[in-house]
């Protein structure tokens, strides 16, 4: 396999065959961070589209400070973040208040009893349900592995502030879980 | 449970070590870290490599093009100031005149055009096939 300089100065040569090997060996990690926050299918890959061209016309700027992985990422999230920007969404945060957490753990859409049988699916939904910017700090570090700092790199936030994403979406997630689960034991 | 319990809880299944606590808690929580796991249904087309590649090799072929464009709009008009400020520094008048100097030899400047004319064909028809065989 090709280290990251290797493939980085044999692109930069205009080697387009080590170019789609770079996008074969990172589209996981953009499809992950895109296909969380756009639902459109279409949308999503225009959007994954969007960033490897982005990192085909800025690649001669990287300077390898950091991971591809992570600085690939970062030019994702930025992406990511100006489309919920271009669509309207809201890229609040999860207010402080235990009223809020109880209104999250008590409220139940049809949709949610609909797939309450599988469990994953269910989680899925609920933090579904969450900010932007906590599925990204969640996916970022349940799926592409990625540790406190490089998600703050990737995202610009400070190190406590990932912590306190990540803890507080497991959180809610796990009241919501735990409630249905409490229902379960119940009947 | 309070905050830092909360903390240990989700630490210690972040490292996979066997958490302690109370048991509803960390079923919720396992089953949490279990589900975010999950891929998302989202994939990208098995063709997408080859579409992004075929982006990137238009998007920077036009650049090219747009780039030559460029230096040849950006020659002319360097041409042009240049013929202007030389016309403004010499002075330079437009005359006819010289036509009625070579009108004597209209001869010989038929002859010259003709055989320019002939050394082409030459070329053109006897020497450039001859050369790619």
């Amino acid at each position: 396999m090709m280290d990251d300089r290797a493939l980085v100065s044999n692109i930069l040569e205009g080697n387009m065959q080590a170019f789609r090997l770079l996008i074969k060996q990172h589209e996981r990690l953009v499809a992950h961070m895109i296909g969380r926050v756009v639902k459109n299918k279409e949308e999503s890959e225009e959007l994954c589209q969007d960033v490897f061209l982005k990192v085909y016309e800025k690649l001669s700027e990287f300077s390898f400070k950091s991971k591809l992985s992570t600085w690939i990422a970062t030019i994702a999230y930025r992406h990511a973040i100006n489309q919920i920007r271009k669509n309207k969404m809201l890229l609040s945060d999860i207010p402080e208040e235990d009223s809020f957490t109880a209104y999250f753990v008590e409220e139940e859409n049809p949709e949610s009893v609909l797939i309450e049988s599988d469990l994953d699916g269910f989680v899925l939904k609920l933090a579904d349900q969450l900010p932007p910017q906590y599925k990204i700090v969640l996916t970022l570090f349940h799926l592409d592995g990625m540790s406190y700092p490089e998600i703050g790199e990737v995202t610009g936030m400070p190190e406590g502030t990932v912590k306190n994403y990540l803890f507080r979406a497991r959180n809610l997630l796990k009241e919501k879980v735990k409630h249905h689960l409490g229902k379960e034991e119940v009947l | 449970m309070n905050r830092y319990e909360e903390e240990e809880l989700q630490r210690n299944l972040e490292a996979g070590k066997n958490p302690e606590g109370d048991e509803l808690d960390v079923k919720a929580y396992q089953t949490v870290f279990n589900a975010l796991k999950h891929e998302p249904e989202f994939t990208l087309s098995s063709s997408f490599a080859d579409k992004v590649v075929r982006l990137a090799m238009e998007k920077q072929n036009s650049k090219s093009t747009f780039r030559e464009y460029f230096w040849f709009g950006l020659g002319i008009f360097v041409m042009m100031i240049a013929a202007g400020v030389a016309i403004f520094m010499t002075e330079f008048k437009l005359d006819m005149g010289f036509l009625n100097g070579v009108s004597s030899f209209k001869g010989l400047i038929i002859f010259g055009v003709f055989f320019i004319g002939l050394l082409h064909w030459v070329d053109k028809k006897l020497i450039r096939p001859t050369e790619t065989h």
